[in-house]
């Protein structure tokens, strides 16, 4: 596992431009899961800062609850409906703690309403910014275990406007059996369908990711790269714990040899 | 409406789903033809089979079709109830399938229509009409 810093670019007030500064800082080893996350954004010229409290799996859940995916066919083309934002924007007004850059800090649940869509949306992007790993090793491989590793955004460290991307974090899992990859499947095959059953109708999908949480916490070994409390993550039921819930379902989805449909959807 | 509450939708989905894998190697060279010529997305979409149902029945369908596989290799997994309903309606569209689609009797691949001339395997190409 490596962590580097990300550049940010600063530019217009266009979604766009909501990047980063990069300064150059000493990479940390360890992603810490239970430090407050801050996630600061430049717009234009003026800096704006976000902090979170620790996002727990509930929130993750609420999240994941909140996620709609709904395919109809119109004739000959097929209309794909998705919302990840609204779900997106939810989990941002529920987990900030305080926003500093508008004319004053902003420190109450009201005061969180007032945040720019255009802020709050590319800051929701940025709190699951999770991403399959390209980092490639050549260890032995372990006949018994079967290795992801993910790429992670996660917070600001020391100095402002720098947010630190952490590589090849690794999750180690059992191999899924037939039963796990039967729910895994269902998970994804279950719909709702409104509007009849020819193919006028709307199909709504139910979403993989909860399935994901639990099938993580049944699989999981090991993991590299994390830390609680300023010691590396190491028992399994410390993981089943503490891992946050975007990683969790981010990583045993490359078990299927599939993203989650959040994040299938968000690369998309 | 929830997918696995409707047998009559999965069985037509499982049904259509067969019916294209029969036809996806002719489908596939026959856009292959007319995406040389370069031809329009309408007519890209002529040459793309008909689904007559919501897509979520082609989706609950593959995963019965996927368990009959895997119970027809005596794997042992789980069957809830409505994937059980699911299962004996796949197994209807099967022998629909299987009667309209018969075998070459020669070659074994399976024919377009049940009123074919000839095979449709062009290394075979048995005349049917000296067998009836």
């Amino acid at each position: 596992m490596e962590a580097e810093t990300a550049k940010h670019a600063t530019s217009g007030p266009s979604k766009d431009a909501l990047n980063f500064l990069l300064e150059e800082e000493e990479p940390k080893t360890l992603l810490m899961l239970d430090e407050p996350r801050v996630i600061p954004i430049r717009e234009g010229k003026r800096d704006y800062t976000f902090y979170f409290r620790r996002i727990l799996q509930t929130d993750w859940l609420n999240y994941f609850n909140g996620l709609y995916l709904a395919t109809r066919n119109d004739g000959t083309s097929q209309l794909n409906t998705t919302d990840f934002n609204t779900a997106g924007i939810e989990l941002f007004e529920a987990t900030v703690t305080k926003v500093v850059g508008y004319s004053r800090e902003l420190t109450t649940a009201a005061d969180f309403k007032k945040v720019l869509p255009r802020h709050s949306a590319p800051v929701a992007g940025l709190l699951r910014s999770v991403f399959i790993s390209e980092v490639e090793d050549d260890k032995p491989l372990d006949c018994d275990s079967v290795e992801t590793l993910i790429d992670a955004h996660w917070s600001q460290t020391t100095s402002p406007g720098q947010i630190t991307q952490y590589k090849g974090l690794v999750h180690r899992f059992m191999p899924p059996d037939v039963e796990q990859r039967k729910r895994y499947m269902r998970g994804g095959a279950i719909s709702r369908v409104v509007g009849g059953t020819r193919k006028g109708a709307t199909t709504v999908y139910s979403l993989r990711n909860k399935l994901l949480l639990q099938l993580y916490d049944e699989l999981i070994q090991s993991v590299e790269g994390y830390g609680v409390a300023g010691k590396p993550l190491e028992s399994i039921e410390d993981i089943r714990r503490e891992m946050d819930g975007y990683h969790k379902a981010e990583a045993v989805a490359q078990l299927f040899n599939t993203q989650p449909e959040a994040a299938a959807a968000e690369a998309a | 409406m929830i997918v696995t509450h409707c047998m009559d939708g999965v069985r037509q989905a499982a049904l259509e789903l067969m019916k294209e894998s029969l036809g996806a190697a002719d489908v596939e060279r026959q856009l292959d033809n007319l995406c040389a010529q370069d031809a329009d997305e309408a007519t890209l979409a002529k040459v793309i089979p008909v689904r007559t149902m919501a897509d979520g029945f082609y989706s609950y369908a593959a995963h019965i079709l996927w368990m009959r596989k895997m119970i027809a290799s005596n794997v042992e997994i789980s069957v809830l109830a409505d994937e059980a309903e699911g299962l004996c309606a796949i197994e209807d569209a099967v022998h629909e399938f299987e009667r309209d689609h018969p075998p070459c009797p020669k070659c074994g691949k399976r024919q377009y229509s049940s009123t074919a001339m000839r095979c449709r395997n062009g290394r075979c190409g048995m005349d049917f009409r000296k067998q009836r």
